[in-house]
């Protein structure tokens, strides 16, 4: 059976080959891989249109299904101060129509469109001089709000998400991270056109209504996810101590002062910037034929332009770690330690090892686990983690404590074992499980079609989807030898980051 | 590592209510769970069920473009034209196969990929769990996978399976114990014998069972840390009073668990139980039968599950659990049905044009989009097999505005009561669920689960090939009916975790400006949340 795909996927390769030509939009030359990685054919067909947009299809005939998924380069790192959450914000924007979806007579809703803009400019030097609970704030917001419920004459609530719903889409979301946003459905394969014409509509029509009311479901969003979630506010203030300059020390949902301060305005300068089909990936995985999905790309979006102008990069990288750093709060919830170690970005060579230290750090047997939880019983749960960033990374070791764990033996432990990795080169045994760890993980990461797009996404983010291929390789051919110099190089604890969450009737222990 | 898996880092969705209702629309109305999706299919199951057909106007469309050699595209997306999809609901009987010692198997095979996956329902459950060991299955689940068999002590086991980079896990739920496994394909021949002693010889080495007893008491003291937890226990405590669905474990019922308890557990469990597993991946699918044979080899002789009666039957109309946080979540219930019921679909299709469609249900739409007094709002009528379910209504807003919120939802029932839903509604909602079920059968894999749960809760073997008919035939009447029948504004609970000083604040303010008032509720009760665990 597996011969027979691999013959598939080679005259599937071959016919593809030849026919790249004929993509009238077509920019670029289309190339296919089928990778030998483990032994898997993925056939991924790569394209672009002359204004940028890159396109990946990996064609799968045994489903009744594609993946449709549109990723705009841009996230939380790519805000300025005062304007964190912008991203995020027109993530839930995107969904409020365009001119000629979610409205009924949009030429009617321009007047109050333009008349809301005005008072929100009052409203927002209101609240700078005196605050939301200034009447005055309350009465211009109150205005905007009737303004705002004259203009839903014209407009037709939620027609996107109706749309997608009433052809099967399934998955319908969207989401935003550090780098990337993405906007995502599962349709039936007769129904892709669907996402196309919504999509491509969305990238160059959008319209900014109801734009208040959303703000107040975000300033929601942010109350949920942080304000009441204790871990999550440890964690997004953590992330703020470890990152001294890189914009990743911002919270991709921003601080909720820049939220209540965000208007339409410094929305649009935003999307002019980022939104743009030069700064964006399309990736269609299932049933599908790359050769009409390029036609019917080209169809769509190739008439969109470019970026007017250059976009601005974010040129700030962390500077070398200086003394450590020590966070402590004490909170009702399971006591927990962090601590996070500077890495390089990709793709520094280095970042392989400090995988291959990941894994011997993590899981059942691993090198944690066995001490903190099986031997010393002081932690319930314990392991490692490689983030790998585009700009600068960091390692992560987390232990979930015992409430009467004193974290200060948990400390010193984890300095212990960060003493052996650098004093002795890792056993053959564990070599061989980060190996096939790394190998089972690349394998189920193909499962499914949503995470195939997604992985090709990221790694196309952080320079190019066919790193996705030999990434598993190079971690294998990471050299025992070479691990206790890189655990040196990195895992410094001195140089680290160290958050706690300890009980409240403990906090003065650590501090 | 992370990069392997692609970890996203610090992302956030737009809603997690459609995540929510994905799951509440599709599963809950087609009546199976969400698993994993894996591309690539090649099995040939016989199929029925059609679920689109071809338009005059799509062929009409194609003809055009082959006249004029350009397309054209069209002024909305309501004006496409798509081709038929020519997908049928795949039938799960060419899948099962009934083992020599009695257990049911589905089995599949898949290529696509160098992995097998395995899945058994075992029923067993919290439900029949005795009074005082609670956490008793949890506790049992737990050390199968990491107490040891006769053939491997916990700890050459725990490195065999992480040195594979094998997965084998065993949970709990109300009525069942799911195990799943999941490893490279080569490694068939040690996972055959690790599930076989994992299921009959698992040894409960004392001493990891003390470890895990104590992992178990800890988080036991973490449940209430957040709200979203605590408003799920305390609305099962507020609707299901003292009976087994209400009861949850804690420290000492844990503590009072003896190793005898789980081996006897265990014994009742696996040998005297209905068991029906699914196994798809790459292998020979005659040798997987006669591997799964190996397995159980013994004979299973199962005994009928004894299963207390359990009533929706909250005492009080509000319960209020206090936690000092700037936003209250509140979850308003109502009593449903046991399932399978005929109201079902209707009440499927209720729920989705109420809350469960997202941002375009009434609820979400109104609550959400208009007012923007919360990131999160669904409804969810539950599908239970074995106790009556409830329907409820679920979001988080500040504390200040949840008089309103709750309001507006209200007022929301009340016009679905009086007026109905409208025939668009219904259209796309119907429209919705049935397109959408592609999407719930993408590989073998997702076949044999869902088949082997479908048997598992005593469902016909047709119940998916017969769905998209029985949502097609409802009409408006039927769905006013429900509403009519299922929604009482009188009877509805209100469970609200939140900060009680500033509900109490909001409760004032809310009189003056006309909105829902609690203390307007005859019959409530103030309490904390530690004292969930003591509430009946």
């Amino acid at each position: 059976m597996l011969k027979q795909i691999h013959q598939n996927i080679r005259r599937l390769l071959k016919a593809i080959c030849f026919t790249t030509s004929i993509f009238s939009v077509s920019a670029t030359a289309s190339t296919a891989i089928a990778s030998t990685a483990t032994g898997i054919d993925l056939p991924v067909f790569s394209d672009s249109l002359s204004n940028g947009l890159r396109v990946l299809i990996v064609p799968d005939s045994n489903v009744a299904i594609v993946s449709c998924r549109l990723y705009y380069f841009v996230g939380g790192m790519d805000e300025w101060s005062s304007a964190t959450g912008l991203s995020h914000l027109y993530e839930h924007m995107l969904f409020k129509g365009t001119k000629r979806l979610g409205t009924r007579d949009y030429s009617k809703e321009v007047p109050y469109l333009n008349s809301i803009d005005s008072l929100d400019r009052l409203l927002q030097s209101v609240r700078e001089a005196k605050g939301e609970n200034d009447p005055q704030y309350k009465a211009f917001f109150g205005e905007i709000m009737s303004l705002l419920d004259k203009q839903r004459r014209y407009i037709k609530k939620d027609e996107i998400w109706e749309l997608y719903n009433n052809n099967g889409g399934s998955g319908l979301n969207a989401w935003t991270a550090d780098n990337m946003t993405g906007y995502i459905v599962t349709l039936p394969k007769n129904r892709v056109e669907l996402f196309y014409w919504i999509e491509s509509d969305r990238m160059q029509n959008t319209v900014l209504r109801e734009f208040h009311s959303e703000r107040e479901v975000v300033t929601e969003e942010r109350r949920m996810r942080y304000d009441n979630q204790p871990v999550n506010r440890y964690w997004e203030r953590l992330n703020s101590l470890f990152y001294a300059a890189h914009p990743y020390r911002q919270p991709v949902i921003g601080w909720e002062s820049d939220i209540r301060a965000h208007t339409t305005e410094k929305l649009r300068d935003h999307v002019h910037r980022f939104y743009t089909p030069d700064n964006a990936v399309l990736i269609l995985v299932g049933n599908i034929d790359p050769k009409k999905a390029m036609a019917d790309a080209g169809l769509y979006f190739g008439g969109i332009k470019r970026a007017a102008h250059k976009r601005r990069e974010v040129v700030t990288r962390e500077p070398a770690a200086f003394g450590g750093t020590r966070f402590t709060v004490a909170e009702d919830v399971e006591p927990r330690m962090d601590v996070l170690f500077q890495t390089p970005g990709y793709p520094n060579a280095d970042i392989y090892q400090l995988d291959v230290v990941e894994g011997i750090l993590s899981d059942r047997s691993g090198r944690l686990y066995k001490r903190l939880v099986d031997k010393e019983q002081l932690c319930t749960n314990v392991g490692a983690s490689n983030n790998v960033r585009l700009h600068n990374g960091y390692f992560h070791i987390y232990a979930s404590l015992k409430k009467e764990t004193d974290p200060a033996r948990v400390e010193a432990i984890i300095k212990e074992e960060i003493d052996k990795l650098i004093k002795n080169a890792p056993t053959d045994r564990e070599m061989t499980r980060v190996v096939n760890g790394m190998r089972m993980s690349f394998v189920t990461g193909l499962k499914s079609l949503e995470g195939i797009s997604d992985r090709l996404a990221s790694f196309e983010r952080l320079g190019s989807w066919k790193d996705m291929f030999d990434y598993q390789e190079k971690v294998a051919s990471v050299k025992a030898a070479s691990i206790p110099e890189a655990a040196g190089k990195y895992l410094n604890p001195e140089l680290a980051t160290w958050g706690f969450i300890v009980p409240k009737t403990t906090t003065k222990r650590n501090n | 590592m992370t990069i392997k898996t692609t970890k996203i880092l610090f992302v956030i969705c737009l809603s997690f209510a459609a995540m929510v209702t994905s799951v509440a629309s599709c599963a809950n109305t087609a009546g199976k769970r969400s698993t994993a999706a894996v591309s690539g299919v090649d099995s040939a199951g016989a199929t029925v069920g059609v679920i689109d057909t071809a338009t005059a106007a799509t062929a009409k469309a194609a003809a055009r473009v082959r006249a004029t050699g350009k397309r054209q595209i069209v002024s909305h997306p309501s004006e496409l034209k798509f081709d038929s999809l020519d997908w049928k609901v795949p039938l799960g009987d060419r899948h099962r196969v009934e083992l020599v010692a009695g257990p049911i198997a589905y089995v599949a095979v898949d290529s696509t990929l160098p992995l097998v996956s395995i899945v058994a329902y075992i029923r067993s459950g919290s439900l029949t769990e005795p009074a005082g060991k609670e956490g008793l299955g949890s506790l049992m689940a737990r050390l199968m996978r990491t107490g040891g068999t006769e053939r491997y002590n916990a700890d050459t086991l725990d490195a065999l399976i992480d040195q594979l980079a094998m997965s084998f896990s065993f949970a709990q739920t109300e009525s069942s114990i799911a195990f799943k496994a999941s490893f490279l394909s080569e490694y068939l021949d040690t996972a055959m014998v690790i599930m076989k002693e994992m299921f009959f010889h698992p040894v409960f080495d004392p001493k990891k069972l003390e470890r895990e007893r104590k992992i178990t008491i800890e988080n036991i003291g973490n449940r209430f840390a957040n709200p979203g937890p605590t408003l799920s226990v305390a609305y099962r405590k507020h609707a299901y009073q003292k009976s087994a669905a209400a009861r949850i474990s804690t420290a000492a019922s844990v503590k009072s668990i003896k190793r005898g308890d789980i081996v006897a557990l265990h014994k009742a469990a696996f040998s005297a139980s209905d068991i029906i597993l699914a196994a798809s991946g790459k292998f020979d699918e005659k040798d997987m039968i006669n591997r799964l044979n190996a397995v159980f080899a013994a004979p299973i002789k199962p005994q009928p599950q004894v299963i207390p009666e359990i009533a929706v039957a909250p005492r009080l109309r509000a319960l209020v659990v206090h936690k000092g946080i700037s936003q209250a979540y509140v979850r308003m219930g109502l009593p449903l049905f046991k399932s399978p019921h005929p109201d079902y679909y209707a009440v499927s299709l209720l729920d989705y044009i109420l809350g469960g469609a997202g941002f375009t249900s009434r609820l979400g739409s109104r609550v959400r989009s208009d007012e923007g007094l919360t990131y999160s709002i669904h409804s969810n009528a539950e599908t239970n097999y074995t106790y009556p379910a409830t329907m409820h209504i679920t979001f988080y807003t500040k504390t200040a505005s949840f008089p309103k919120a709750v309001t507006l939802v209200l007022e929301e029932l009340d016009k679905i009561v009086k007026d109905g839903v409208t025939e668009e509604e219904l259209e796309n909602a119907k429209a919705a669920l049935i397109t959408e079920l592609p999407s719930f059968f993408r590989s073998p894999e997702d076949i044999v689960s869902t088949y082997a749960w479908n048997e598992f809760y005593g469902r016909a073997p047709d119940h998916y090939a017969k769905y998209p008919d029985e949502i097609r035939k409802l009409t408006k009447a039927d769905i006013d009916n429900a509403a009519k029948k299922y929604i009482t504004v009188d009877k509805i609970t209100y469970t609200i975790v939140g900060d009680t000083t500033a509900i109490s604040a909001a409760t004032t303010a809310a009189v003056k400006d006309g909105f829902f008032s609690i203390n307007s509720l005859k019959s409530k009760k103030v309490m904390i949340a530690d004292s969930l665990e003591r509430f009946e």
